[in-house]
């Protein structure tokens, strides 16, 4: 069994619905993901009267995802249209940073 | 008349010409297939913090706030320079479906914004004595900010007005 293969088979236990992931809907499609509770933060906007800023940070396979979505892109996360704030990948999984502006 | 009095003056004209003349998307941040407009709100000052709506006020944005930028008195005229800030929301395209309402996000949202701006523009150029004590004055500019908060898109109406200026006292108008 190659390195990449372990990687893999360790991403699988990860993203088991029965351990860390849950199901959620983005863009429409359900995917598996790892959603970071610890990091979603909601903050004033300064700069716009009646605005705030929610954010949500998760995890999912790249191989699930997809194409990796570039900064800006809007994104439809359980029906909140959000869009990509930061998008890294490493060893196969994207961490996705969304950002949502939210009214008063 | 007052600061005060000017801006509710310019409060009622937008609740009576303005606002029933545009139905506008309202906010549906937790379910973006939810679709349903409304009439916008018009505030003073700013918006009302949240929660504290005013009574028969369904959502605070969309909205056009009226606000003060500066004001002069030169003991002949006596000028403010009004801002009207307009909010909307609009993240995008509904169409409805077999099974809802389908919805394509696109940042075509600025079209909701500037046709707000000028429809408000036209009133005001078309009523320019206002409750017959505010004379809205020359020019009337608008704009949008560089940056928007998508899905929520911000511009402003400026303009000055003239209003009555406040007596000044005896001594000077003898010696000046």
């Amino acid at each position: 069994m190659s390195f990449k293969d372990t990687v893999q088979s360790d991403l699988n236990v990860f993203f088991n619905l029965d351990e860390f992931a849950e199901t959620r809907t983005i863009d429409g499609r359900a995917l598996n993901v790892i959603v970071d509770n610890d990091r979603l933060q909601q903050r004033s906007q300064k700069e716009y009267d009646g605005i705030s800023v929610g954010e949500i940070l998760f995890y999912v396979k790249a191989s699930e995802f997809g194409e990796r979505p570039e900064q800006g892109t809007p994104m439809i996360f359980d029906g909140r249209q959000m869009y990509v704030f930061d998008c890294r990948e490493d060893d196969g999984v994207y961490e996705i940073i969304l950002q949502q502006n939210r009214g008063v | 008349m007052s600061t005060v009095s000017v801006l509710e003056a310019l409060q009622s004209f937008l609740q009576e010409k303005v606002s029933p003349a545009i139905k506008l998307q309202k906010p549906s941040d937790n379910n973006i297939h939810e679709y349903s407009l409304v009439n916008p709100a018009i505030h003073v000052g700013w918006l009302p913090p949240k929660g504290y709506l005013p009574e028969g006020m369904e959502s605070a944005i969309p909205c056009l706030i009226v606000g003060l930028d500066d004001a002069t008195d030169d003991g002949q005229d006596s000028q403010i320079n009004i801002r009207i800030s307009v909010v909307v929301f609009s993240p995008g395209f509904h169409t409805p479906g077999e099974t809802g309402v389908n919805y394509i996000p696109d940042f075509k949202g600025y079209h909701d914004l500037l046709n707000v701006i000028d429809r408000t523009v036209a009133e005001l150029m078309k009523n320019q004595i206002i409750d017959g004590k505010v004379a809205i004055q020359m020019p009337v500019k608008w704009g949008m900010y560089q940056e928007q908060p998508y899905p929520y898109w911000y511009g402003w109406i400026t303009f000055p007005v003239k209003k009555q200026t406040y007596p000044t006292a005896e001594i000077a108008r003898q010696f000046l």
